[in-house]
């Protein structure tokens, strides 16, 4: 279940620097429009994956109900990333996305 | 609701009744929220409040039919005229074996005594425990029904005002979803640094509310769905006849009332059959056939409608559907007679949501992480009671006013006894679980004097001191209580850190540990607390917690 909150952590990581406050906390200016809607379609493309380390298991009520938790949690992370470090959003986004693929191979 | 009679949108008539639901209810709110979380731990604390069950096998032993003919033999000793016994197996959350029964009442008409044992699961011998309440007892018991004693009379009464509040909840969450203006611009926003503390409390409730919705929206929704039945019974009563007693058995799927083998028929004084080993043998197969792989909460022996019956419940965190499916067997010919569950579109609903709630299912970091939504549930409740204060204060200071004013005056004391006052009641009850004498009579109701107490005295306190001061003393007294009670369970039990540590009892190290994690939080609050008072103005210090 692990997988399920890297890919969340990335997911919401991606949102949050998709907004223009906070990426130019992250990274010193407002992103692009372009850029805004690619790390949008990352983050969804993220939440998928996700979902997928829920899919098809035997005990899936209980699976997502831990999921939609685990999702809370991994948006707490990113706010308090983004509160007390900014500057580290970007890497740990990129982090835990490899950790999450990593680990679903 | 303007009092000038002009129009408002819907966002402030909605932000309206946000602010004031969560501000009439949420000092109780908060201490519905925060016993509730400690209630996810409920067998934890039970078990660390019973210090004599220590040193069990910390992984549950399979239960033979032998023990069971053993346990079976051994009540016929302990209590021939007993009606009904159940048995609860060990866990992984609670190491010992449960044999609870019915003393039948001295003098027709009397009380029936609930006695309980608990027992090693490796030689069935009693241990003897103190006589507790036992602390996740008592803190599920008040979040649900406010429990002030033992044998309490506003059980009823403190559903009901639980149900309020927990309607209140529902009412400010989808209140507080229109009133937030910035949901999703300031969805990552949290400004600890922020120059006044109103933004820094505002925030703190965004977060703390926004991130956590899901769970929030969840827990509340099915809180008041569970005791649907208590607030709507005219829809039963329609349906089903006022004693509304079959819509319960449909509900569970389940031909006996709930309370089944708790009311003998008059007159029925024979003792309860002996089963041999046999035929435990025969039904315990019976049980692992019908649910493999799964785990065995309880087994009961008892008398309902005349017929004898074995009962096998399951336990109820193999899955989401509370509660769960449970064997009958007929004691005399070991037959299965019905499997008590319920496939029902409407009743699995109220089932799953009813699980979702009690989060039987949780795994240990399930449960931590849901103890952590809990905390931040509470979070939320507090912050948005201190925001009120703060909103007020900042207000009046513009205005130039000094002094607090009556109202005001009022809502500090009433915060800082709910949300200081609490925890100090809280810490206050584990003291007094290890310190009271073992021998006084109805400790488990003194525990809870105990409790109300320290409650009472932190909110005259607070009444005193409804300021920064005040805040500042109770933090750091709730702190202190905590950080005590590992030393305290050192000098008075032999279950301290030291010995749960060396041992590998996670269990009861798991509790000491988190009470040096709340002393360090407390702690941390009043540092805060401390350093942001004023120097040499004590008469109008802030309120406020934030960095100012």
């Amino acid at each position: 279940m692990l997988q399920s909150l890297l890919y969340g952590v990335a997911a919401f990581a991606a949102l949050c620097l998709a907004m223009a406050r906070h990426h130019e906390e992250a990274l010193g200016r407002a992103p692009s429009e372009r850029r805004s809607r690619l790390l949008r379609g990352l983050a969804l493309l993220a939440f998928a994956g996700s979902c997928s380390a829920v899919l098809g298991r035997a005990d899936a009520g209980i699976a997502w109900a831990a999921w939609s938790a685990q999702l809370s949690l991994a948006a707490l992370v990113v706010v308090a990333l983004a509160s007390w470090r900014p500057r580290w959003l970007p890497a740990c986004a990129t982090a835990a996305l490899l950790a999450a693929w990593l680990s679903s191979r | 609701m303007r009092l000038d009679g002009k129009r408002e949108g819907f966002r402030q008539a909605m932000t309206w009744l946000h602010t004031w639901v969560g501000l009439l209810l949420g000092w109780l709110l908060f201490a519905i929220f925060l016993t509730g979380t400690l209630a996810f731990f409920k067998l934890e604390l039970n078990h660390w409040s019973r210090p004599e069950l220590r040193g069990l096998p910390q992984q549950p032993l399979a239960l033979t039919a032998a023990q069971l003919a053993q346990v079976d033999a051994q009540m016929h000793q302990w209590a021939p005229q007993a009606q009904s016994w159940r048995l609860q197996l060990a866990e992984q959350r609670n190491p010992a074996l449960g044999l609870g029964w019915r003393e039948p009442p001295a003098q027709p008409g009397g009380r029936a005594r609930f006695e309980q044992r608990q027992l090693d699961p490796r030689s069935l011998a009693p241990i003897a425990a103190r006589e507790t309440f036992g602390a996740g007892e008592f803190f599920y018991r008040f979040h649900f029904e406010l429990r002030s004693a033992q044998q309490s009379q506003w059980i009823v009464a403190g559903r009901w005002l639980v149900g309020l509040a927990t309607f209140a909840m529902l009412l400010a969450l989808l209140t507080g979803i229109v009133a937030h203006r910035r949901f999703f611009k300031d969805f990552f926003t949290f400004r600890p640094r922020a120059k006044s503390a109103q933004r820094v409390w505002l925030d703190a409730h965004n977060v703390s509310g926004v991130l956590v919705l899901p769970f929030h929206l969840l827990i509340t929704f099915s809180g008041l769905m569970i005791f649907h039945s208590l607030y709507m019974p005219a829809g039963i009563a329609a349906v089903y006849g006022l004693s509304g007693g079959t819509y319960f058995n449909e509900l569970a799927g389940d031909p006996l009332p709930a309370s089944r083998g708790l009311r003998p028929l008059a007159g029925q004084t024979q003792a309860l059959p002996q089963l041999g080993s046999a035929q435990w043998q025969a039904m315990l197969d019976q049980a692992q056939r019908q649910w493999p792989g799964g785990r065995i909460a309880s087994i009961s022996l008892l008398r309902e409608g005349g017929a004898t019956l074995v009962e096998f419940a399951r336990h109820d965190g193999d899955r989401l559907q509370y509660r769960s499916p449970r064997l009958l067997f007929d004691a005399q010919t070991g037959a299965l007679k019905h499997l008590a569950d319920t496939d029902q579109p409407a009743a699995r609903s109220y089932g799953v949501l009813y699980g979702l709630h009690v989060a039987r299912f949780a795994d240990l970091p399930l449960r931590w992480l849901l103890f952590g939504l809990g905390l931040l549930g509470s979070a939320m409740v507090g912050s948005g009671l201190m925001l009120w204060a703060a909103k007020r204060q900042a207000e009046r200071q513009r205005r130039g006013l000094r002094e607090p004013d009556l109202g005001q005056r009022l809502v500090n004391t009433l915060n800082l006894g709910a949300i200081v006052g609490l925890p100090i009641a809280i810490a206050v009850f584990f003291h007094a679980n290890r310190l009271l004498p073992l021998g006084l009579a109805e400790r488990p109701d003194r525990e809870l004097q105990c409790f109300f107490a320290a409650w009472g005295l932190s909110l005259l306190h607070a009444a005193w001191w409804p300021n920064r001061r005040g805040w500042t003393q109770q933090l750091a007294l709730a702190a202190l209580c905590f950080a005590a009670l590992p030393l305290v369970n050192a000098a008075n039990s032999g279950a301290h850190l030291g010995y749960s540590l060396a041992h590998g009892e996670w269990l009861l190290a798991a509790v000491d540990l988190g009470f040096v994690g709340a002393a360090m939080l407390l702690a941390a609050l009043a540092w805060h607390s401390a350093r942001g008072q004023p120097p040499r103005r004590v008469g109008a210090a802030p309120l406020t917690l934030g960095r100012a």
